[in-house]
């Protein structure tokens, strides 16, 4: 289903001006009110070196002067409300807002915005590999439309400048019928478009040494649609939402050629197809984001017990399509066989009540399936026969289903001192573990919090929590191909022998290079430990504070909050993170026309891992 | 090996109403932030002993330790930015407004790497006339 938002635009404009006019040819005298302003300006701007930082969000960083316009308007009288506010700086750079209210009945808010976001370049000069000189290895942009006469022995990258136009227009409207009080239908709508160039980088299975980059055409849309009705009857709220969501990738295609490796291999050998997963030669797309729809329904209850307790349920169906699987020219050259579907299901019922005037309890429990699609498709072998063809199906880490049960407390001890407490369960069971250690996970979590009114003029929040995942998501023999089965000695250097990872033998005088570029046996195959980077036991600390002393003209504002985790869990390592963010802001307002603010933040994060890389010979 | 990386931010605002028909706002934030990895260790490849700039021999030397273990340095980042901005709002009359606006950002790159340099800096006059009716 396809609606053309230009219907939207038409509607939302008519209705407004007719709002805005015809209420204001019915006012009379003294009764309706009306502001207006129109600015006109100039804009002096003016760039030094790189821009990519300095005026990412600068949409006029390459202008030197240009005119500046803008306008407001504000109408109010019995019946009508209308304001309108808007600016405009150039054609990359430009703001507009405005929302009309007729008699409560039919109530609309609109708004546009665009803007230039500049974006880098990896100059791909720090990639040498095995090529230590200008011009060897990496960088090879030279040979495509990138930079088609760059020089790649001058050891520095060509100029590009990458940016997108980003632009997004908004609109919600609401009608209020008086025959149904309490029911409100509604209708919310959004485009966004992404509009210029980026930076694509491809690269083969020798991809350690030659990457290639690529200018990408950027012209991409996202549209929202997205009827709702809700209904306030009394002791029962009901809202019913249906979102259609369409994402359109009209951006030219990449292509990257992939010619059967010359160097440093021999063509006509038998082994040169080593260094590539996939036979075939020639352009191949890169670098493409899949066009998809989404279709998703929210429905959800509240309902009022009596004056102490209340219930919340809702439920959540959406399903999520690739809709670009249709161009790739099926299994029998390597396409997928699947349409790439998500279906997601949640239901959520939560229970809320004051058990006295100081104690509230709140129990919760939400449960979620997801369902993905599994993918098949096919590498081409050796010879481009079918018979050496191989076929493999990609099972989706993203089925799952999940549990979660909460229990929270609120407790108001003293009139200055409010406790707050939680316990939280969550089981996560995955469809598809082939990598993992563990396909089931569960992790709890308690918390704590109190606020406290500790003085006159001093609020303390302090908090605590508590979080302990039973079995961390890790990928099974991720790292660590003992260098035994790599064939070197303990000094690093080839020991001559080929181990057989399978049996443990040595074969004496096997061609090393035919063992070590069989990748998936004897690199992958012979990984022996574990990696992770999900904590098994986390402690957060939250502490805030803002105080202003009597009588005084100064506030202040200080906050900290420090995370720190740790997981030994199966690994040859100890992992462990920690960050720190805090900070203190302290307001003055030495006279009645003066107010000052000064403000320091520190953030820091450390992390200590085993850092494991494969790096090939190219 | 440790990854770190932290952040520093320093920021002042101001607000003053110098006369009846005219008001000033001032700002200032000045950031400074720094990434490193430390203690990488990789054992060596076989391919460790020779010259790899010998063209005929391309692979001799390629993973020798002093070079892969050098990576340490290739992850540092440095940049320190400021920004700052003053604003000044004068009443001509009472429904006429004169607005000017000073913008900049200077980007100071210290340990450019993979986006290479990028220091910068950009800065912007604005003013307008408002009308209001």
């Amino acid at each position: 289903m396809k609606i053309d938002p230009k219907i939207f635009y038409g509607v939302a404009l008519v209705g407004m001006g007719i709002l805005a006019t015809g209420g204001l040819s019915m006012a009379e005298e003294g009764e309706s009110k009306v502001e207006a302003s129109v600015s006109a300006g100039f804009t002096l701007n003016d760039t030094n070196d790189r821009t990519s930082r300095a005026a990412e969000y600068q949409s006029l960083g390459d202008e030197d002067i240009l005119p500046a316009f803008g306008a407001s308007l504000f109408v109010e009288q019995p019946g009508l409300e209308f304001s309108f506010d808007g600016m405009y700086l150039d054609d990359q750079d430009m703001q507009f807002e405005g929302e009309a209210d007729f008699n409560r009945v039919f109530g609309i808010e609109a708004e546009y915005q665009k803007f230039y976001h500049r974006l880098a370049q990896d100059e791909l000069i720090n990639i040498r590999a095995t090529s230590a000189a200008p011009g060897q290895g990496a960088q090879l942009w030279h040979t495509y439309e990138y930079a088609p006469n760059w020089d790649v022995n001058t050891d520095t990258a060509p100029e590009k400048e990458f940016g997108v136009n980003w632009s997004e227009w908004k609109a919600r409207g609401v009608v209020r019928l008086p025959s149904l009080p309490g029911v409100q239908f509604g209708l919310s709508a959004r485009e966004q478009f992404r509009q210029g160039h980026e930076q694509a980088m491809a690269m083969t299975k020798c991809g350690s040494c030659h990457i290639v980059s690529h200018d990408r055409d950027v012209d991409e849309k996202t549209l929202d649609f997205k009827p709702f009705v809700k209904a306030d009857l009394g002791q029962l709220s009901l809202e019913y939402s249906f979102l259609y969501r369409e994402f359109i990738n009209d951006s030219d295609k990449a292509y990257h050629r992939y010619d059967p490796a010359t160097h440093p291999f021999n063509r006509s050998s038998s082994k040169y197809g080593a260094v590539n997963y996939d036979y075939r030669d020639g352009d191949l797309e890169i670098d493409r984001v899949p066009e998809t729809e989404k279709f998703v329904h929210t429905l959800k209850a509240k309902y009022d017990i009596d004056a102490m307790q209340s219930v919340f349920a809702s439920y959540i169906h959406s399903t999520t399509t690739n809709t670009s699987v249709d161009e790739l020219t099926g299994v029998a050259d390597g396409g997928s066989s699947s349409e790439l579907d998500v279906n997601y299901d949640a239901g959520m019922l939560s229970w809320s009540a004051w058990l006295s005037e100081a104690l509230k309890l709140n129990i919760s429990g939400r449960y979620q399936n997801i369902d993905a699609d599994d993918a098949t498709y096919t590498l081409k072998g050796k010879t481009g026969s079918p018979a050496d063809d191989i076929t493999y199906t990609r099972e989706s880490d993203e089925s799952r289903d999940v549990l979660k049960l909460k229990a929270d407390v609120m407790y108001r001890m003293l009139s200055n001192l409010t406790l707050r407490g939680g316990y939280e369960f969550e089981s996560i069971n995955r469809d598809n573990a082939d990598f993992l250690v563990e396909q089931d996970t569960t992790i709890h979590r308690v918390k704590a919090k109190a606020r406290w009114r500790a003085a006159r003029g001093l609020t303390i929040n302090a908090g605590y929590k508590f979080t302990y995942d039973t079995d961390p998501y890790t990928i099974e023999n991720a790292a660590y191909p003992t260098h035994i089965d790599l064939g070197v000695d303990d000094s690093g250097n080839w020991d001559g022998f080929i181990n057989d990872p399978i049996t443990g033998r040595y074969i004496v005088g096997a061609p090393r290079f035919q063992a070590k570029n069989t990748y998936s046996k004897y690199v992958y195959g012979t990984r022996t430990e574990n990696m992770s980077a999900d904590p098994e036991f986390e402690h957060q600390i939250n502490l805030k504070a803002n105080y202003v002393p009597s009588g005084s003209n100064v506030f202040f504002d200080g906050y900290l909050k420090y995370t720190y985790g740790t997981n030994d869990e199966t690994l040859c390592y100890d992992w462990e993170n920690q960050v720190m963010d805090t900070g203190l802001d302290v307001t003055v307002t030495p006279a009645q026309n003066v107010s000052l603010t000064f403000g320091y933040n520190f953030f820091n994060r450390q992390t200590d891992s085993e850092f494991f890389i494969p790096y090939y010979h190219g | 090996m440790s990854y770190d990386d932290s952040a520093h931010t320093l920021m002042a605002t101001a607000n003053w109403q110098a006369m009846d028909k005219l008001s000033l706002t001032f700002g200032i934030a000045y950031s400074m932030a720094k990434s490193e990895i430390e203690d990488v260790f990789f054992v060596s490849d076989p391919h460790t002993a020779g010259d790899r700039m010998d063209a005929a021999t391309p692979w001799k030397g390629t993973y020798d330790l002093a070079n892969t273990n050098d990576m340490e340095a290739y992850s540092d980042l440095e940049y320190n930015t400021l920004d700052f901005n003053i604003e000044a709002l004068y009443s001509i009359a009472s429904n006429i407004d004169l607005t000017v606006k000073y913008l900049l950002t200077n980007v100071d790159d210290q340990e450019n790497y993979v986006y290479g340099d990028e220091s910068g800096l950009y800065h912007s006059l604005r003013a307008w006339i408002t009308y209001r009716f």
